[in-house]
């Protein structure tokens, strides 16, 4: 006898042919119209029949072209991690290299396929599990648990490329990916392809997939729930990244609706590139220089097109996070060196090594709470050969050039001496040592709210101040930006922040030294005309932020900016602040009304 | 044949990056590399056999080289064991 089973699956399937209109947020500005390319990570059949002896030779050699493949994915990924996220993220995918190279696993592994008749995927699958066993069994701490999913990871990649199944060879020209979320992998890998734009089911607005997604200026709306279960591969799809509205098979009418709506987003944004080189003065002749934040070389080529006039920013942690280490002076003199050449005219501002502890402890000893740990200023200071080192090699290479050096994370006056008395240590022994060097002007980041509130001792005995608005804003809400139960709360524009954005502008400006931004609100066009208001001297934003904030700047007056400044700041709530800047940016240029 | 007995020295122990330095020195020689600890031997040139020796500072383990080049291999190991792995 049979049981009746509800047939649930063929009543609820969806209609997959008529419009769909999905309500999620915008994640990043601008318009995509193209056709779906449904991203699904595949589940992998493994190809468990036995083999042929004679086929042996065949399987090994396809294990080792699997090899190689993966390997050049993996550097891939690693180069473009490591130029769109720094070291931090591509480390973990230097490891997954030096797995798929392990010599152990790769004797099992022809093993398997020479004596048990394996086919170099089941080989592959059966070494891996063992290796991964092996790892769960000695694994104590978290640490360990982390490396077993890279295994997994590493056996995946493999075995795709052994089925040949390319992860996204298939991705059209021009298609918008629709997936349930991405991963920061995944996003590196799209954004090499010509993709027009994104949606996705899940998805945060502070998220690297978000980040990146601005970067790049692609299009992305998360938050729409189901929208990967309602699309198929080839539909068309509109992408609305102003109003975080996603519309798949669109009707006629709204497609030509959509057009007309990229057609005069193409002309908003085209404007920005007017002049792009011209310096950023305001129409009352006040200039700000428009600097980029710059964490791997490659970007510099990028600054002319995009008329920035100096490196607002150059981050050098990934020096530490690609190897593990510190390298010695020599070697960062040498990259010091070409990086100050490759800069040429443009003026640098090089921040010392800002690592956060557990980077350097690795995990036995795990910090209660890293961001309010060990890390930045506080890990130099207390090895000063660490210290030392980085600096002399800044100094030496700074000979002839326009450069200028700044610590991260100071919190109070007396680290800013510790550092005075390093700095005159190290003048002291490369004069002894006759080693040519610049005495270069030091600054220091004010990102933690302790040392806004003694800005004007500090900026006595600093060259400049360069304002961190990511770190501020966590530290003087006390939100960790990271953690998506309370992400929401992390707003850059709160009343607080921008009170002792304000006091760090006029402490700097007490004693007569430049201050600079160079953290996010830098490219939120919203808060530039307050920022010209408190008398910002340089704004610094990612490469492709400077052409709008240097069109932005070009068409305000700083008198009006002042008046903006002086009203916003005795707001006492962030809905506010932003409504004001809101409403008085589409008052002085209507040309920004609807996409901000 | 050579062998040497080595202490772990840094805080962290021998987790994924000193697993990782010491996996790429031993790569640089033609030599053999075995690292025992408590009586388990496991090759030194596989990054997952390093690290599922799980070592925590102040442990002891015998290194072992093999091969043309095992002197120079063996001094250079050492270092980068006593130095902690550039961790102290």
């Amino acid at each position: 006898m049979i049981t009746d089973k509800p047939v649930l699956a063929h009543n609820k399937e969806p209609e997959l042919t008529q419009e769909i209109r999905l309500k999620g947020a915008p994640a990043s500005r601008g318009y995509a119209i193209g056709p779906a390319f449904l991203f699904k990570r595949d589940i992998i059949n493994i190809d468990y029949r036995t083999i042929a002896p004679e086929e042996a030779e065949e399987e090994k050699d396809k294990f080792r072209k699997s090899i190689e493949q993966s390997n050049k994915e993996l550097i891939k990924i690693s180069t473009i991690t490591h130029q769109k996220l720094g070291e931090e993220f591509s480390a973990i995918f230097d490891a997954q290299i030096m797995m798929l190279f392990d010599p152990e696993i790769t004797k099992i592994i022809i093993r398997e396929i020479e004596q048990s008749n394996f086919t170099a995927e089941a080989a592959t699958d059966k070494a891996f599990n063992q290796q991964i066993e092996l790892l769960k069994a000695a694994a104590t701490d978290s640490y360990l648990a982390q490396r077993i999913t890279d295994l997994e990871d590493v056996k995946f990649r493999i075995i795709r490329n052994l089925q040949r199944g390319k992860l996204l060879s298939h991705v059209e020209d021009s298609s918008v990916i629709v997936a349930d979320n991405l991963t920061p992998a995944d996003m590196i890998l799209f954004s090499r392809q010509n993709i027009v734009g994104i949606v996705l089911d899940f998805g945060g607005l502070t998220s690297h997939v978000a980040l990146i997604a601005r970067s790049l200026n692609i299009p992305l709306v998360i938050g729409l729930h189901k929208i990967s279960g309602v699309v198929k591969n080839g539909d068309e799809v509109i992408v609305d990244g102003i109003d975080g509205i996603a519309i798949a098979r669109p009707a006629p009418n709204i497609l030509e609706k959509y057009h007309k709506k990229m057609e005069k987003f193409r002309k908003f944004i085209s404007i920005f590139e007017n002049d792009i080189n011209e310096p950023a003065i305001t129409l009352d002749g006040k200039r700000i220089n428009v600097l980029a934040n710059i964490e791997f070389r490659d970007e510099i080529g990028d600054m002319g097109i995009c008329g920035a006039e100096g490196i607002g920013l150059y981050r050098t942690e990934h020096l530490f996070l690609s190897r593990g280490y510190f390298p010695s002076e020599d070697h960062q003199f040498k990259y010091y060196s070409s990086l100050f050449d490759l800069a040429q005219a443009w003026p640098v501002t090089i921040r010392a090594f800002d690592v956060g502890g557990d980077k350097v402890l690795e995990s036995s000893f795990h910090e209660m709470n890293p961001f309010l740990g060990w890390r930045g200023i506080r890990i130099m200071l207390d090895r000063p050969d660490i210290f030392k080192n980085q600096i002399r090699a800044i100094l030496r290479a700074s000979v002839g050039k326009n450069v200028k050096l700044m610590f991260p994370m100071i919190h109070n006056l007396t680290q800013v001496h510790q550092i005075k008395e390093l700095m005159e240590e190290i003048y002291t022994e490369l004069d002894k040592k006759d080693i040519p060097y610049k005495k270069i002007p030091v600054g220091v980041m004010i990102e933690v709210p302790s040392a806004v509130m003694v800005s004007e001792e500090i900026a006595r005995e600093v060259a400049f101040f360069s304002i961190g608005t990511n770190d501020l804003t966590q530290y003087t809400l006390a939100v960790d930006r990271g953690n998506d139960i309370i992400s929401s709360l992390y707003k850059e524009l709160e009343p607080a922040v921008i009170r002792l954005i304000d006091k760090t502008i006029q402490s700097g400006h007490l004693s007569n030294i430049p201050v600079s931004i160079c953290g996010e609100l830098g490219s939120n066009i919203l808060a530039t005309p307050l920022l010209i208001g408190m008398g910002i001297d340089d704004i610094s934003v990612v490469i492709r932020r400077v052409p709008e904030v240097k069109y932005i700047i070009k068409n305000l007056r700083e008198s009006d900016c002042v008046k903006l400044k002086n009203e916003v700041l005795k707001l006492g709530t962030v809905a506010e602040v932003e409504a004001r800047l809101k409403s008085w940016l589409t008052e002085h240029m209507p040309q920004f009304s609807g996409y901000i | 044949m050579i062998e040497a007995d080595v202490q772990i020295k840094n805080n962290a122990g021998l987790h994924t990056r000193p697993a990782a330095a010491i996996v790429k020195m031993a790569s640089r020689y033609k030599s053999e590399f075995y690292i025992t600890k408590d009586g388990i031997e496991i090759n030194g040139k596989s990054i997952i056999g390093v690290m599922t020796l799980a070592a925590e500072k102040g442990s002891w383990m015998k290194l072992t080289f093999d091969g043309a080049d095992e002197e120079q291999a063996i001094s250079e190991m050492k270092e980068l064991f006593e130095n902690g792995f550039g961790e102290l």
